[in-house]
């Protein structure tokens, strides 16, 4: 499974999204506001699981952590580079 | 009578400008020093409440609005209320119909030299920081205030498909108090998102406020189907009531 694939299964089990089918969602399409309209309470979820599943260290920083969670292009470059691909 | 009418809304808005920030700026520093931490919101939020009961008054009474409720708005105490969000002025109509009214307001507003320090002295900041905003709201639910929420987090065009934040639905979950939804409508468009003062329209703008029956937290068990698909349930509710 690619990982961009995954990432979309993931998003969509952790937040319970129960309409929203992964190939809905669009690699680099905006997860936030515009795009799938998740919010910020639905970021904190996601990046716990995202977190826990690809043992990534998040900083506190929340700026840069909306850069990287922009789409889910954004957060399986940021798995990849966590791996040194 | 268009021309008057944009001249009036203009002024309009300068009184309510100039009025936030007399209150922000010198009357509410003032009291402070006078009223310890504890006391300060509630006077904070009766000043609110009267000077903008009196700013809608002036609207109603320069015939720029009419305004039409359907529900009792004094009724509601303590509770959760979620709004659709038409216009410019819907939480001034609803702070000065329901006193002991707080917001969660978005974190723009601090950048907002008018409303910056009504804000910051007395409203909930919808920062990142979900835990701080839920546990704020939950205490200010406790002392008896009501927080007003407009879930689409901005205001919404006629016809937009809402979207729905979730935040009302993470504080009554937190709190376990229920939510009243509140439809607010105009028969035209007025002071709506990216528009200027300017459109007053050529005649009175009609406000049909409706409180609808309460959303029940308990009817949720948030015990079995777990916090997050509770707080999709929740909102998937308020989105039905308010759109």
């Amino acid at each position: 499974m690619r990982l961009e694939d995954e990432i979309k299964e993931l998003i969509i089990k952790s937040l319970e999204l129960e309409d929203v089918k992964a190939s809905d969602i669009q690699d680099d399409e905006p997860l936030f506001e515009d795009g799938l309209g998740l919010d910020s309470i639905d970021a904190l979820e996601l990046g716990m699981a995202i977190k826990k599943k690809y043992n990534l260290t998040l900083s506190s920083e929340k700026e840069e952590n909306s850069e990287y969670f922009y789409s889910v292009k954004t957060i399986a470059d940021l798995v990849r580079s966590s791996r040194g691909e | 009578m268009r021309l008057i009418r944009k001249i009036l809304v203009l002024i309009e808005m300068c009184i309510f400008g100039l009025g936030a920030i007399t209150i922000g700026l010198v009357i509410f520093p003032i009291l402070a020093l006078f009223l310890d931490e504890t006391k300060r919101r509630k006077h904070y939020a009766d000043i609110i409440h009267w000077s903008w009961k009196f700013f809608i008054w002036i609207m109603k009474t320069t015939k720029i609005l009419n305004i039409h409720i359907n529900g009792n708005l004094d009724d509601i105490k303590g509770k959760i209320v979620v709004a659709s969000h038409p216009s410019f002025i819907d939480i001034i109509l609803l702070i000065g119909q329901m006193p002991d009214s707080l917001c969660l307001a978005k974190k723009e507003l601090l950048k907002n030299p008018f409303m910056r320090n009504i804000v910051k002295s007395l409203y909930i900041i919808n920062d990142i920081d979900t835990n701080t905003f839920t546990h704020n709201a939950t205490e200010a639910l406790k002392e008896g205030y009501n927080i007003i929420i407009f879930p689409t987090g901005t205001r919404t065009l006629p016809g937009e498909e809402i979207k729905i934040h979730k935040g009302a639905a993470q504080i009554a979950i937190a709190s376990g108090i229920n939510i009243v939804p509140i439809k607010i409508e105009t028969d035209y468009p007025f002071l709506i998102k990216n528009s200027s003062p300017f459109n007053a329209g050529e005649k009175p703008v009609n406000y049909y406020i409706k409180v609808l029956p309460e959303i029940v937290t308990s009817n949720f068990d948030i015990a079995t189907m777990g916090e997050i698909k509770a707080r999709n349930h929740i909102s998937e509710q308020i989105k039905k009531c308010i759109n």
